[in-house]
């Protein structure tokens, strides 16, 4: 049985909510969507691909194909029972835990370098959880933050000086 | 010949660049130069004409692509590694470091290229600095407030190239002149307040009414200066027209920002406002008519990275919007005496760019009680130049020419100026005087060095900080190693041995270079009188 529970809104919109957390705003879940869009709206505009961790509601998802239709928009998410329920959104919807096997299987779209942004509220009640299955597919695991800020684990000469390079660069 | 220049700095500093790119050009006429610069530095490109081709390095997007948790660090990587690879295509023969930064030092070494000059970084290690000046540029420009040159005459002696020659004949100024003033900079240090300019705009308009006014800003800057300027007064022009703008402009009043090198390139006279981080010495504009401005506040100039640490902008508040019409108006009308009486009773400092024969640009700092303070300078310029280029160039230096430079009339008018020969008397016994101080030390370092600790020492020569604290420009490095904390004592011992032995040979230098200039001075009728610390009847005892 899915975890994941539709529940009806006073305005009359239906929201999800899993073990009695609601994965987004009850009141004005169409507001909150517009906001975060609008906080992200430069890493959006830069990137031809966009990776959102977090199905949630999927009333951000919804704002988001509206307001940019030419984005390849793929929706990431760590909870199985997604998959048990009707998706509210047009873009792909990928469920998995392993980071590093999802990159695998969506090559042609990782290969596009794309921004992976969350919706927050979507992680409740498995904040950490969420957050590492986000870093993993922002690749900002340990190894990347080691050879970036540690100096150590490069494989060639070359590597450790792009690297070195790179943390010149943000010092 | 193909060639590479990393410029990867900010546009003022590109700007700044443009000597070494012509001097590059004027070498290698056929050479095809190709220069990398940063996206921020982007605009400045259809302004400098001596460049074949640009690459523009994405660093705020590589920079974001690390720093942004929704990013890829990888991204960045890729993005590194492929200008790389583009630029590696090209097989440059040389590859100038105009940057002089750690970044640009470590990005030279993934470059391949015959020939690299300037500050790089080889398989990882730092390559040893073979040119003198190069490790005077690193070891004391940045890391000191006060600088014997200009920063463009060092990084052009820094990387080979021959003396700037950045220079416009100033046009001449028609009756009702167009004026400009630049009121915002990078930085809010450097800026003196929209409230002022507003207020000093006010006033300029009343005292030249017929003059065309324009206050000046960017696409980005319109919605701010739209609070205090009305949208007939501004003149809203991104880089390349800010250059054609400029060439019928005949006056720029503004802070220390890249807007007054673009006005110096076409020869508009600039008053500018030195205030914060700016230091004049080091960034002036590169230009004939040239006034600058500047606080006598204690902390200017401060560090860029640094922001203000007192309660109020205090090296902005001491300029009146009123002042700087006063000065402005008796500098435009070039009366140069009642301005250098003007400046004798103001707290600020002023600064005017002047031409000599070893400096295309010295800064001498008007008002009389300077002028000692501007024979000091342009002999320890002189000074350093010379002792620099011996020690790149393996050259016998050549003191003789210094020294008629030194002594040409047209200078200092050396037969009306008793204060001058004076000073060079006293200066003479200053320089006995140090070269003990440095020998005693010397001395005491010999017997110190396995018995005492660098720390124990640091305070025992402290009796001598007094003396040497005047003469900051040739102990500056004894100076930098007595104040760190010393990591090894053997290793701290000999780095101020080698200190003082260059202070040693900064004063035989100069000491050599005087006993010159009084041999060029007697040959002029000037006498030298030894160990008398004014003149006294030597002129009328001459038959």
């Amino acid at each position: 049985m899915s975890h994941l529970q539709w529940t009806d809104t006073p305005s009359g919109i239906q929201i999800l909510s899993r073990q009695d957390r609601l994965l987004c705003s009850p009141r004005n879940p169409f507001k909150e969507a517009e906001e975060w869009v609008e906080r992200n709206k430069n890493l959006i505009q830069a990137a031809t691909h966009l990776g959102v961790v977090g199905a949630g509601s999927g009333i951000h998802i919804q704002v988001l194909e509206k307001n940019y239709p030419n984005k390849n928009i793929c929706v990431f998410e760590l909870d199985p029972d997604f998959s048990k329920i009707e998706k509210k959104f047009q873009s792909q919807l990928i469920i998995g835990n392993d980071p590093a096997l999802i990159r695998e299987n969506q090559k042609e779209f990782f290969q596009n370098w794309p921004v992976i942004i969350p919706f927050r509220p979507a992680f409740q009640p498995m904040d950490a959880a969420y957050v590492e299955f986000w870093m993993g597919l922002a690749q900002r695991t340990q190894v990347t933050t080691d050879k970036l800020l540690k100096g150590s684990g490069y494989i060639s000469a070359h590597e450790e000086k792009i690297w070195t390079c790179l943390r010149e660069l943000v010092k | 010949m193909k060639i590479l220049v990393l410029s990867l700095l900010r546009m003022g500093d590109v700007l700044l660049h443009e000597a070494a790119l012509q001097n590059i050009r004027k070498d290698n006429p056929q050479s095809e130069i190709q220069v990398l610069i940063n996206d921020v530095a982007q605009k400045i490109c259809p302004v400098i004409t001596s460049v074949d081709r640009w690459w523009i390095f994405p660093r705020k997007t590589i920079q974001n692509q690390i720093v942004q948790a929704e990013s890829n660090p990888n991204h960045a990587f890729s993005t590194l590694s492929n200008i790389v690879e583009q630029l590696n295509q090209e097989k440059f023969d040389v590859v100038y470091n105009l940057s002089h930064t750690k970044f640009s030092a470590r990005f030279m070494d993934l470059i391949q290229a015959k020939v690299k000059k300037g500050i790089f970084f080889e398989n990882g290690q730092v390559k040893k600095i073979s040119n003198s000046w190069l490790k005077f540029f690193n070891d004391y420009f940045s890391k000191s407030n006060n600088s014997p040159f200009h920063y463009s005459f060092m990084l052009n002696k820094s990387v080979d190239l021959g003396p700037v020659a950045l220079y416009r004949d100033v046009k001449s100024v028609s009756d009702k002149p167009k004026a400009a003033l630049q009121v915002l900079t990078s930085d809010t240090k450097k800026n003196w307040g929209l409230e002022n300019w507003r207020n000093l705009l006010d006033q300029l308009k009343k005292s030249y009414p017929d003059w065309q006014w324009w206050v000046l800003g960017s696409p980005q800057e319109k919605q701010q200066l739209q609070v205090y300027f009305s949208q007939d007064e501004l003149q809203i022009l991104d880089f390349k027209d800010l250059s054609l703008f400029f060439k019928e402009c005949a006056y720029l009043i503004t802070g220390d920002t890249s807007v007054q090198h673009m006005a110096a390139r076409e020869g508009v006279k600039i008053l500018s406002l030195f205030l914060g981080s700016a230091n004049i010495f080091k960034t002036a504009a590169c230009s004939t008519s040239n006034l600058i401005v500047s606080s006598d506040e204690s902390c200017f100039p401060c560090w860029h990275a640094d922001p203000c640490h007192r309660s109020e902008h205090f090296c902005g508040k001491t300029i009146s919007p009123q002042e700087v019409l006063n000065i402005f108006s008796l500098w435009q009308r070039k009366e140069q005496a009642p301005l250098e009486a003007w400046i004798t009773k103001s707290s600020l400092q002023f600064h005017q760019s002047i031409s000599l024969p070893w400096q295309p640009q010295f800064l001498w700092q008007l008002g009389g009680s300077a002028a000692m303070k501007n024979y000091q300078r342009a002999l320890s310029q002189l000074t350093w130049q010379i002792y620099l280029d011996k020690e790149n160039k393996h050259e016998v230096p050549p003191y003789g020419s210094a020294a008629m430079w030194f002594t040409e009339e047209n200078i200092w008018n050396w037969r009306q100026n008793q204060i001058l020969v004076a000073w060079l008397n006293r200066r003479d016994l200053s320089i006995d005087k140090l070269l003990k101080v440095v020998s005693d030390l010397k001395t005491q370092i010999s017997q110190a060095a396995s018995t005492v600790s660098a720390a124990d020492f640091a305070h025992r020569i402290f009796a001598y900080n007094a003396v040497l604290d005047i003469e900051g420009d040739y102990f500056f490095r004894f100076h930098q190693v007595r104040q760190e904390t010393a990591a090894n004592n053997f290793l701290w011992f000999n780095q101020i041995r080698q200190a003082l032995i260059e202070s040693e040979q900064l004063l035989l230098t100069e000491k050599k270079l005087l006993s010159k200039i009084w041999n060029e001075l007697e040959g002029k009728g000037i006498n030298y009188v030894p160990r008398i610390t004014k003149l006294s009847e030597a002129s009328s005892i001459e038959a």
